[in-house]
C-alpha cells in the first residue's frame, strides 16, 4: 500500500504543517498563559483566558488531529509503516495520548473561559493552564525528537516481516537462477 | 519522515557477533534508547502527577464554579 512519490511527498508536506502548526499553536497558547497567570490587571487576565479558548478549539484541537492522522497515512503509506519500527510506535503512541488528554481537556478550558466571561468573578490568582500546556509542549518535543533521527529498532513485528521479505526474495532469486539453467 | 527507510541492520545478535548457527534467526534484541526512553517518559508522568497533586490536587479550572471564589 506504498503511495506513489507525488501523493507521499504531498502528504509529508501536509504533515509537517500540521506539527509544526501545533507546537506553534500551543507556544501561542502559552503566551496566552503568561499574563493570565502574572499580570495584575484583571482586564488583561480575563482577556487572556478569554482568548485562550478559540486559540485551544480552532487551533491546537485541529491541528492535533490533522497531525495524528496525516502521521498515520504517512507511515502506512510508505515502507516505513505503523509498526515496524520502535520510533515511529513511540511517536504514534505519544501523539495519540496527547490528542486524547487534549480533548479531554477542552472542558477545563471552556469552564476558564466561561468564568471569565462572567464580570462578577475575579479572575486573577487562577493560576492560569500553564501546567497542561507546557507538559504537552515538552510530550510533543519526543517525537519531534524520533521524527527527526530516526534511531534505529526493528519491533518484532517489523523484523518478521523484513525476514519474511528476504525469503520471498531468496526463494524469487532462486527460482530465477534456476530458471537460467533449465533454460 | 523522509521518503525512504535507512537499511536496517539488526539480523545480527546486539553485540554484533554472529552467536548461532547459520540457520539460527534471533529477533534483535530491544535497542536500549527504546528502553531509556520509556524509563523516562514514566518517571515524567509520576513526577507531573506528583506536582499536579501537590499544586491542587486535581481540582481542575473545571472545578472552579463561576463566583465560587471572590478573593480578590
Amino acid at each position: 500500500m506504498t503511495m506513489p512519490p507525488p501523493v507521499r511527498r504531498f502528504m509529508l508536506t501536509v504533515h509537517i504543517t500540521t506539527s509544526v502548526g501545533w507546537l506553534g499553536a500551543i507556544a501561542a497558547y502559552i503566551a496566552l498563559n503568561v499574563p493570565a497567570v502574572t499580570s495584575t490587571d484583571p482586564q488583561t487576565v480575563r482577556a487572556a483566558y478569554l482568548m485562550m479558548e478559540p486559540v485551544l478549539v480552532y487551533g491546537i484541537v485541529p491541528l492535533a488531529v490533522l497531525s495524528l492522522v496525516t502521521g498515520i497515512v504517512q507511515a502506512l503509506g510508505t515502507p516505513w509503516g505503523l509498526f515496524r519500527h520502535y520510533w515511529v510506535v513511540i511517536s504514534l503512541i505519544l501523539t495519540a495520548v496527547a490528542t486524547v488528554v487534549l480533548i479531554g481537556h477542552m472542558r477545563d478550558v471552556h469552564a476558564l473561559a466561561a468564568m471569565a466571561a462572567d464580570p462578577t468573578v475575579d479572575v486573577r490568582d487562577r493560576g492560569g493552564d500553564l501546567f497542561h500546556s507546557i507538559g504537552g509542549l515538552i510530550v510533543l518535543l519526543i517525537p519531534l525528537w524520533l521524527n527527526m533521527y530516526k534511531p534505529r529498532g526493528l519491533t518484532r513485528y517489523g523484523w518478521r516481516r523484513q525476514q519474511r521479505a528476504k525469503t520471498a526474495h531468496h526463494g524469487t532469486a532462486s527460482d530465477s537462477r534456476a530458471r537460467t539453467e533449465v533454460f | 519522515m523522509t521518503d525512504q527507510p535507512e537499511p536496517v541492520r539488526e539480523t545480527t545478535d546486539p553485540d554484533g557477533s554472529h552467536a548461532g548457527t547459520a540457520t539460527e534467526v534471533r529477533p534483535p534484541a530491544r535497542p536500549r534508547w527504546v528502553i531509556w526512553l520509556v524509563i523516562g517518559i514514566a518517571v515524567a508522568v509520576l513526577v507531573l502527577i506528583g506536582v499536579h497533586l501537590l499544586m491542587g490536587g486535581g481540582g481542575g479550572p473545571a472545578n472552579h464554579t463561576p463566583g465560587m471564589s471572590h478573593a480578590g
